[in-house]
Protein backbone atom coordinates (compact mmCIF):
# COMPACT_ATOMS: atom_id res chain seq x y z
CA UNK A 1 0.00 0.00 0.00
CA UNK A 2 1.99 3.17 -0.70
CA UNK A 3 1.95 6.41 1.43
CA UNK A 4 0.18 9.06 0.22
CA UNK A 5 0.82 12.75 1.43
CA UNK A 6 -1.79 15.43 2.96
CA UNK A 7 -1.20 19.01 3.37
CA UNK A 8 -2.50 20.04 6.85
CA UNK A 9 -2.63 23.36 8.66
CA UNK A 10 -1.81 23.23 12.93
CA UNK A 11 -4.65 24.35 14.56
CA UNK A 12 -4.92 26.16 18.07
CA UNK A 13 -8.54 26.27 18.74
CA UNK A 14 -10.56 23.73 20.02
CA UNK A 15 -13.72 22.97 21.64
CA UNK A 16 -17.27 21.93 19.92
CA UNK A 17 -17.76 25.98 18.60
CA UNK A 18 -14.48 26.18 17.24
CA UNK A 19 -14.79 22.78 15.16
CA UNK A 20 -18.32 23.93 13.73
CA UNK A 21 -16.82 27.03 12.14
CA UNK A 22 -14.06 24.98 11.26
CA UNK A 23 -16.56 22.78 9.29
CA UNK A 24 -18.74 25.07 7.96
CA UNK A 25 -15.30 26.48 5.98
CA UNK A 26 -14.51 23.35 4.81
CA UNK A 27 -11.92 21.90 6.92
CA UNK A 28 -11.86 18.95 8.89
CA UNK A 29 -10.64 18.80 12.66
CA UNK A 30 -7.65 16.08 12.84
CA UNK A 31 -5.37 14.93 15.46
CA UNK A 32 -2.18 13.70 15.19
CA UNK A 33 -0.38 11.76 18.53
CA UNK A 34 1.82 8.71 19.86
CA UNK A 35 5.80 7.83 20.64
CA UNK A 36 5.32 9.72 23.81
CA UNK A 37 5.72 13.04 21.58
CA UNK A 38 3.38 15.93 22.09
CA UNK A 39 -0.14 16.09 20.57
CA UNK A 40 -0.78 18.30 17.67
CA UNK A 41 -4.27 19.40 16.52
CA UNK A 42 -4.41 19.89 12.83
CA UNK A 43 -6.98 20.93 10.51
CA UNK A 44 -7.43 19.55 7.00
CA UNK A 45 -9.51 20.36 3.64
CA UNK A 46 -12.21 18.11 3.61
CA UNK A 47 -11.71 17.26 -0.14
CA UNK A 48 -8.61 16.16 -0.27
CA UNK A 49 -8.86 14.69 2.80
CA UNK A 50 -12.11 12.31 1.53
CA UNK A 51 -10.39 11.95 -2.05
CA UNK A 52 -7.22 10.07 0.15
CA UNK A 53 -9.84 7.97 2.33
CA UNK A 54 -11.49 6.95 -1.10
CA UNK A 55 -8.51 4.91 -1.64
CA UNK A 56 -8.25 2.97 1.00
CA UNK A 57 -4.97 4.59 1.97
CA UNK A 58 -4.42 3.92 5.56
CA UNK A 59 -0.80 5.44 5.80
CA UNK A 60 -0.37 9.09 5.15
CA UNK A 61 2.93 11.19 5.04
CA UNK A 62 0.99 14.25 7.02
CA UNK A 63 3.09 17.70 5.95
CA UNK A 64 2.79 20.87 8.37
CA UNK A 65 4.94 23.63 9.83
CA UNK A 66 7.55 22.63 6.87
CA UNK A 67 8.11 19.45 8.29
CA UNK A 68 6.32 15.46 7.63
CA UNK A 69 5.70 12.91 9.44
CA UNK A 70 4.45 9.64 8.88
CA UNK A 71 1.31 8.65 10.69
CA UNK A 72 -1.47 5.69 10.44
CA UNK A 73 -5.23 6.58 9.92
CA UNK A 74 -6.32 5.19 13.29
CA UNK A 75 -10.23 6.56 13.51
CA UNK A 76 -12.62 8.49 11.28
CA UNK A 77 -15.74 9.71 12.90
CA UNK A 78 -18.51 10.01 10.37
CA UNK A 79 -22.23 11.50 10.99
CA UNK A 80 -24.12 8.71 10.09
CA UNK A 81 -26.91 10.50 8.70
CA UNK A 82 -25.06 13.63 6.88
CA UNK A 83 -22.23 11.03 5.46
CA UNK A 84 -19.37 13.51 6.44
CA UNK A 85 -16.60 13.35 8.16
CA UNK A 86 -16.68 14.59 11.57
CA UNK A 87 -13.05 14.21 13.09
CA UNK A 88 -9.66 11.99 11.90
CA UNK A 89 -7.48 10.49 14.25
CA UNK A 90 -3.78 9.82 12.82
CA UNK A 91 -1.06 7.89 14.73
CA UNK A 92 2.42 8.29 14.47
CA UNK A 93 4.43 5.61 13.04
CA UNK A 94 7.98 4.30 12.60
CA UNK A 95 8.42 3.09 9.58
CA UNK A 96 10.60 0.30 10.59
CA UNK A 97 7.92 -0.53 13.51
CA UNK A 98 5.17 -2.92 12.98
CA UNK A 99 1.66 -1.73 13.52
CA UNK A 100 -1.79 -3.68 14.23
CA UNK A 101 -4.48 -2.92 12.29
CA UNK A 102 -7.66 -4.22 11.18
CA UNK A 103 -7.94 -5.33 7.20
CA UNK A 104 -10.97 -6.08 4.99
CA UNK A 105 -11.40 -9.92 3.58
CA UNK A 106 -12.84 -10.25 0.07
CA UNK A 107 -13.70 -13.58 -1.09
CA UNK A 108 -12.68 -14.84 -4.66
CA UNK A 109 -15.19 -17.56 -6.89
CA UNK A 110 -18.38 -19.04 -5.98
CA UNK A 111 -18.37 -21.27 -3.05
CA UNK A 112 -18.86 -25.00 -4.58
CA UNK A 113 -21.43 -25.97 -1.33
CA UNK A 114 -23.75 -22.72 -2.86
CA UNK A 115 -24.41 -24.65 -6.01
CA UNK A 116 -25.39 -27.65 -4.07
CA UNK A 117 -27.68 -25.11 -2.04
CA UNK A 118 -26.31 -24.52 0.64
CA UNK A 119 -25.51 -20.55 2.45
CA UNK A 120 -22.61 -18.33 2.10
CA UNK A 121 -21.94 -17.12 5.61
CA UNK A 122 -19.20 -14.01 5.44
CA UNK A 123 -19.08 -13.82 9.37
CA UNK A 124 -15.75 -11.88 9.74
CA UNK A 125 -15.41 -9.15 7.13
CA UNK A 126 -12.47 -7.69 8.68
CA UNK A 127 -9.15 -9.58 9.99
CA UNK A 128 -6.61 -8.06 12.65
CA UNK A 129 -3.15 -8.29 11.51
CA UNK A 130 0.23 -7.00 12.63
CA UNK A 131 2.84 -5.67 9.52
CA UNK A 132 5.52 -3.22 8.84
CA UNK A 133 3.78 0.02 7.81
CA UNK A 134 5.31 -1.09 4.52
CA UNK A 135 4.03 -4.25 3.69
CA UNK A 136 0.17 -3.66 4.66
CA UNK A 137 -2.08 -5.77 2.35
CA UNK A 138 -5.02 -3.66 0.90
CA UNK A 139 -7.16 -6.70 1.76
CA UNK A 140 -7.27 -10.38 2.54
CA UNK A 141 -7.94 -12.11 -0.53
CA UNK A 142 -9.57 -16.06 -0.47
CA UNK A 143 -10.58 -18.33 -3.41
CA UNK A 144 -13.82 -20.27 -1.94
CA UNK A 145 -14.31 -22.12 -4.55
CA UNK A 146 -13.74 -25.00 -3.56
CA UNK A 147 -15.53 -24.30 -0.36
CA UNK A 148 -18.11 -27.45 -0.10
CA UNK A 149 -21.47 -27.66 2.50
CA UNK A 150 -20.62 -27.40 5.84
CA UNK A 151 -17.07 -26.46 5.32
CA UNK A 152 -15.77 -23.28 6.86
CA UNK A 153 -12.25 -21.46 6.73
CA UNK A 154 -10.85 -20.14 9.85
CA UNK A 155 -8.72 -17.54 10.49
CA UNK A 156 -5.56 -20.15 10.98
CA UNK A 157 -6.87 -20.91 7.56
CA UNK A 158 -5.97 -17.67 5.34
CA UNK A 159 -3.74 -17.08 3.12
CA UNK A 160 -0.06 -16.42 4.85
CA UNK A 161 1.49 -12.96 3.35
CA UNK A 162 5.03 -12.10 3.68
CA UNK A 163 5.32 -10.00 6.62
CA UNK A 164 2.13 -10.09 8.10
CA UNK A 165 0.55 -11.85 11.17
CA UNK A 166 -2.99 -12.47 11.80
CA UNK A 167 -3.72 -11.28 15.32
CA UNK A 168 -7.44 -12.29 15.60
CA UNK A 169 -7.68 -15.58 17.28
CA UNK A 170 -7.20 -18.78 15.04
CA UNK A 171 -10.44 -20.64 16.18
CA UNK A 172 -12.59 -17.88 14.75
CA UNK A 173 -14.71 -18.76 11.29
CA UNK A 174 -14.06 -16.26 8.66
CA UNK A 175 -16.57 -17.81 6.19
CA UNK A 176 -18.50 -20.66 5.86
CA UNK A 177 -21.22 -22.96 3.86
CA UNK A 178 -24.48 -24.26 5.60
CA UNK A 179 -27.65 -25.45 4.90
CA UNK A 180 -30.29 -23.20 4.48
CA UNK A 181 -32.56 -23.15 7.65
CA UNK A 182 -36.50 -22.93 7.24
CA UNK A 183 -38.54 -21.20 8.60
CA UNK A 184 -40.04 -21.93 11.93
CA UNK A 185 -43.21 -22.81 12.85
CA UNK A 186 -44.68 -21.07 15.64
CA UNK A 187 -47.70 -22.25 17.56
CA UNK A 188 -50.79 -20.58 18.02
CA UNK A 189 -50.99 -20.51 21.53
CA UNK A 190 -47.47 -18.96 21.51
CA UNK A 191 -48.26 -16.08 19.34
CA UNK A 192 -51.49 -15.10 22.02
CA UNK A 193 -49.73 -15.31 24.83
CA UNK A 194 -48.35 -12.26 27.30
CA UNK A 195 -45.19 -11.52 28.34
CA UNK A 196 -44.53 -12.62 31.86
CA UNK A 197 -44.81 -9.62 34.21
CA UNK A 198 -41.53 -10.30 36.31
CA UNK A 199 -42.66 -7.59 39.08
CA UNK A 200 -46.54 -8.80 39.73
CA UNK A 201 -46.89 -9.37 42.97
CA UNK A 202 -48.39 -13.25 43.63
CA UNK A 203 -52.18 -13.44 44.66
CA UNK A 204 -52.81 -12.80 48.09
CA UNK A 205 -53.99 -16.01 49.91
CA UNK A 206 -57.63 -15.99 50.67
CA UNK A 207 -58.90 -15.57 53.60
CA UNK A 208 -59.48 -18.81 56.02
CA UNK A 209 -62.84 -20.58 56.05
CA UNK A 210 -65.66 -19.65 58.10
CA UNK B 1 -43.14 -14.76 13.92
CA UNK B 2 -43.44 -13.64 17.83
CA UNK B 3 -42.22 -10.01 17.61
CA UNK B 4 -42.92 -8.81 21.16
CA UNK B 5 -40.83 -9.81 24.50
CA UNK B 6 -40.52 -12.66 26.28
CA UNK B 7 -40.73 -11.17 29.87
CA UNK B 8 -41.09 -7.55 31.07
CA UNK B 9 -40.89 -5.59 34.57
CA UNK B 10 -44.02 -3.70 33.53
CA UNK B 11 -47.07 -4.45 31.25
CA UNK B 12 -47.73 -1.01 30.14
CA UNK B 13 -45.05 2.18 29.86
CA UNK B 14 -45.42 5.82 28.97
CA UNK B 15 -45.87 7.20 25.61
CA UNK B 16 -42.64 9.51 25.85
CA UNK B 17 -41.01 11.66 23.93
CA UNK B 18 -38.59 10.95 21.06
CA UNK B 19 -35.47 13.56 21.23
CA UNK B 20 -32.26 13.58 18.92
CA UNK B 21 -30.32 11.29 16.54
CA UNK B 22 -29.64 7.57 16.83
CA UNK B 23 -26.06 7.52 18.60
CA UNK B 24 -26.22 3.61 18.19
CA UNK B 25 -27.61 1.63 15.92
CA UNK B 26 -26.35 3.62 13.40
CA UNK B 27 -23.89 1.80 11.13
CA UNK B 28 -24.34 -1.15 9.06
CA UNK B 29 -22.92 -4.21 11.33
CA UNK B 30 -23.62 -7.12 9.91
CA UNK B 31 -24.68 -6.91 6.14
CA UNK B 32 -23.48 -5.21 3.23
CA UNK B 33 -26.62 -3.06 2.89
CA UNK B 34 -28.83 -1.49 5.14
CA UNK B 35 -32.17 0.41 5.42
CA UNK B 36 -31.65 3.55 7.74
CA UNK B 37 -34.82 5.70 9.45
CA UNK B 38 -34.43 9.88 8.71
CA UNK B 39 -37.49 10.15 10.76
CA UNK B 40 -38.58 9.80 14.57
CA UNK B 41 -41.16 7.54 15.08
CA UNK B 42 -42.83 4.03 16.31
CA UNK B 43 -42.84 0.73 14.24
CA UNK B 44 -44.97 -1.45 15.10
CA UNK B 45 -44.43 -5.00 15.56
CA UNK B 46 -46.86 -5.79 12.41
CA UNK B 47 -45.18 -3.47 10.20
CA UNK B 48 -41.44 -4.63 11.22
CA UNK B 49 -43.11 -8.29 10.01
CA UNK B 50 -44.64 -6.84 6.45
CA UNK B 51 -41.23 -5.73 6.01
CA UNK B 52 -39.52 -8.91 6.68
CA UNK B 53 -42.37 -11.15 4.70
CA UNK B 54 -42.17 -8.10 1.53
CA UNK B 55 -38.05 -9.06 2.10
CA UNK B 56 -38.45 -12.77 1.47
CA UNK B 57 -40.71 -12.64 -1.14
CA UNK B 58 -38.55 -10.49 -3.18
CA UNK B 59 -34.98 -11.83 -1.92
CA UNK B 60 -32.99 -14.40 -3.77
CA UNK B 61 -32.17 -18.07 -1.66
CA UNK B 62 -29.23 -16.98 -0.72
CA UNK B 63 -29.73 -13.60 0.62
CA UNK B 64 -29.61 -13.05 4.76
CA UNK B 65 -32.11 -10.60 6.15
CA UNK B 66 -31.25 -9.11 9.76
CA UNK B 67 -33.91 -6.97 11.58
CA UNK B 68 -31.75 -4.42 13.67
CA UNK B 69 -34.89 -3.27 16.19
CA UNK B 70 -36.99 -4.79 18.59
CA UNK B 71 -40.72 -3.91 19.49
CA UNK B 72 -39.75 -3.86 23.16
CA UNK B 73 -42.28 -0.34 23.91
CA UNK B 74 -46.34 -1.93 24.93
CA UNK B 75 -48.66 0.79 23.60
CA UNK B 76 -52.22 0.58 25.38
CA UNK B 77 -55.40 1.99 24.31
CA UNK B 78 -58.84 2.54 25.69
CA UNK B 79 -61.32 0.24 24.15
CA UNK B 80 -64.38 2.37 22.08
CA UNK B 81 -67.24 4.04 23.57
CA UNK B 82 -65.32 3.76 26.84
CA UNK B 83 -66.08 6.70 28.84
CA UNK B 84 -62.72 8.52 30.44
CA UNK B 85 -61.30 7.77 33.41
CA UNK B 86 -61.40 4.40 35.29
CA UNK B 87 -57.24 3.66 34.65
CA UNK B 88 -54.90 3.28 31.75
CA UNK B 89 -55.92 0.81 28.85
CA UNK B 90 -55.11 -2.45 28.22
CA UNK B 91 -51.78 -3.20 26.48
CA UNK B 92 -53.16 -3.57 22.40
CA UNK B 93 -49.35 -3.43 20.49
CA UNK B 94 -46.20 -3.62 20.68
CA UNK B 95 -43.74 -0.98 18.75
CA UNK B 96 -39.90 -0.70 18.48
CA UNK B 97 -38.91 3.34 18.75
CA UNK B 98 -36.96 4.63 16.16
CA UNK B 99 -34.91 7.51 15.78
CA UNK B 100 -33.64 9.05 12.65
CA UNK B 101 -30.38 7.48 11.73
CA UNK B 102 -31.65 3.96 12.96
CA UNK B 103 -30.77 1.33 10.74
CA UNK B 104 -34.17 -0.97 10.70
CA UNK B 105 -32.55 -4.37 8.62
CA UNK B 106 -29.74 -5.26 6.89
CA UNK B 107 -29.26 -7.44 3.90
CA UNK B 108 -26.47 -9.48 2.87
CA UNK B 109 -24.61 -12.01 0.35
CA UNK B 110 -26.72 -10.22 -2.43
CA UNK B 111 -25.52 -7.78 -5.02
CA UNK B 112 -26.68 -3.78 -4.75
CA UNK B 113 -29.00 -3.90 -7.25
CA UNK B 114 -31.40 -6.60 -5.89
CA UNK B 115 -30.43 -4.92 -2.16
CA UNK B 116 -32.18 -1.98 -3.84
CA UNK B 117 -35.23 -3.44 -5.34
CA UNK B 118 -35.83 -5.11 -2.02
CA UNK B 119 -35.30 -2.11 0.36
CA UNK B 120 -37.61 -0.42 -1.88
CA UNK B 121 -40.61 -3.28 -1.24
CA UNK B 122 -39.31 -3.29 2.61
CA UNK B 123 -39.69 0.87 2.78
CA UNK B 124 -43.08 0.72 1.44
CA UNK B 125 -44.28 -1.18 5.07
CA UNK B 126 -42.40 1.16 6.74
CA UNK B 127 -44.30 4.27 8.94
CA UNK B 128 -41.29 6.42 8.59
CA UNK B 129 -38.69 7.63 5.94
CA UNK B 130 -36.15 5.52 4.99
CA UNK B 131 -33.06 5.19 2.65
CA UNK B 132 -30.58 2.60 1.52
CA UNK B 133 -27.29 2.70 3.29
CA UNK B 134 -24.08 0.32 2.69
CA UNK B 135 -21.39 -0.55 4.53
CA UNK B 136 -18.06 1.67 5.29
CA UNK B 137 -15.00 0.70 4.83
CA UNK B 138 -13.49 -0.23 8.15
CA UNK B 139 -11.24 3.46 7.29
Amino acid sequence: MEILDLIAEKRTTKGSRAVKKLRKEGNIPAILYGHNLDNVMLSLREDQLSKVLRTGARMIRLSFDNKKESALVKDVQYDTLEDCILHVDFSRIDLNESVTLWVPVELIGEAAGVKEGGMLAHVMKDVEIECLPTAIPEKIKINISELGLGKSIHVRELPSLEGVRYISNGDLVVVSVHQAAGEKEVPEEELLAEPEVITKKPKEEEAGGI
Amino acid sequence: MRLMPKRVKYRKSQRGKIKGNATRCNTVAFGEFGLQSLEPGWITAQQLEAGRVAASHTLPREGKLTIRVFPHKSVSSKPIETRMGKGKGEPEFWVAVVKPGTVLYELSGINEEMAKTTFNKMAHKMPVKVRLVQRRKII
